[in-house]
């Protein structure tokens, strides 16, 4: 390995990255206001909105229409709304990862299931007066 | 084009499809979408120093369109297509400026195909929070590229010069 010093300029376009990502990052949280609301969509289009304080469990199938078994049911993706804040319970992906992205309450925070394009985001009470009827 | 730069493209392109499908046996199990070892652009940023530009970006282009063929779909096909042009152009921009390594170069190409990804996630869903995952994406972009481009400089350095040279 060459001495570290021939390496400056490596250093400092990977200290930029690392801090433009720490910045971008701390005014993501800053922006962060606690949500009101659960907005889903599936490829675009909405799908239902739904109240943060009111528990439910909902299922939904995976876009193509296709019933995929998923642990206990069929079904392509498996939201939970408990506690104010909203999780994937379940998902009939290979990858699982909207599962793990775990729990969220804070509005522009989202859940993205990619293989089923079903996104979920947590919005303000203004964001959803205008999508409710 | 020289009959033994394209069988030398043509090898390094399925090196670059058994690394895509090697890296897709092992996924990097974190809660963000996008985060990958991104192993074919070691095979990448060797063409890129050894072969010139155009070298790798036939490459490149090649892997993108067989591995969607094979694995992916037309979504898939964008994401990777955005990320493969664009990182390409940037590390073929960022090589030519002197004192920056394979390291540097490897890591510019690793954030910006994340940026492309998310850019045409952000387009594809419609949905402009998906921006949140940017800061981890840069992040692990930085990490897996060090890595790759450490290796790649090995290689770049140790492969006999009479397989690229045409």
């Amino acid at each position: 390995m060459n001495r570290l010093k021939d390496y400056r300029k490596d250093l400092f376009l990977i200290l930029g990255i690392l801090i433009g990502a720490g910045l971008l990052a701390g005014a993501f949280a800053l922006a962060k206001k606690p949500g009101a609301y659960v907005r889903v969509e599936q490829n675009g289009k909405l799908l239902a909105v739904w109240k943060l304080e009111e528990d439910r469990r909902e299922v939904f199938p995976s876009e193509s229409g296709e019933t995929e078994k998923t642990e206990d049911e069929e079904a392509g993706n498996v939201l939970v709304i408990e506690n104010g804040s909203v999780h994937m319970e379940l998902a009939s992906c290979p990858d699982k990862l909207c599962v793990k992205q775990g729990t969220k309450s804070k509005v522009g925070e989202t859940i993205v299931c990619l293989p089923h394009k079903l996104v979920v985001t947590v919005i303000s009470a203004e964001e959803a007066e205008e999508l409710l009827p | 084009m020289k009959v033994k730069r394209l069988v030398t493209e043509a090898m390094l392109c399925a090196l670059a499809l058994i690394l895509s499908y090697v890296e897709s046996l092992f996924p990097l199990s974190v809660a963000v979408p996008g985060v990958k070892m991104g192993l074919p652009n070691l095979v990448i940023v060797f063409a890129l120093y050894r072969m010139g530009a155009g070298s790798a970006a036939r490459i490149s282009l090649v892997r993108v369109a067989v591995v969607a063929l094979l694995f992916g779909n037309i979504y898939s096909l964008l994401y990777s297509l955005a990320g493969a042009v664009l990182s390409l152009v940037l590390m073929a921009l960022l090589k030519n400026v002197s004192g920056l390594h394979t390291a540097g170069v490897s890591v510019a190409g690793a954030v910006m195909h994340n940026i492309a990804q998310i850019g045409v996630a952000m387009i594809i869903l419609g949905t402009k929070e998906i921006i949140y995952y940017l800061p981890p994406l840069l992040i692990s972009g930085v990490v897996t590229g060090v890595a790759i481009g450490l290796v790649a400089a090995l290689l770049i350095q140790r492969i006999p010069e009479k397989m690229t040279s045409f």
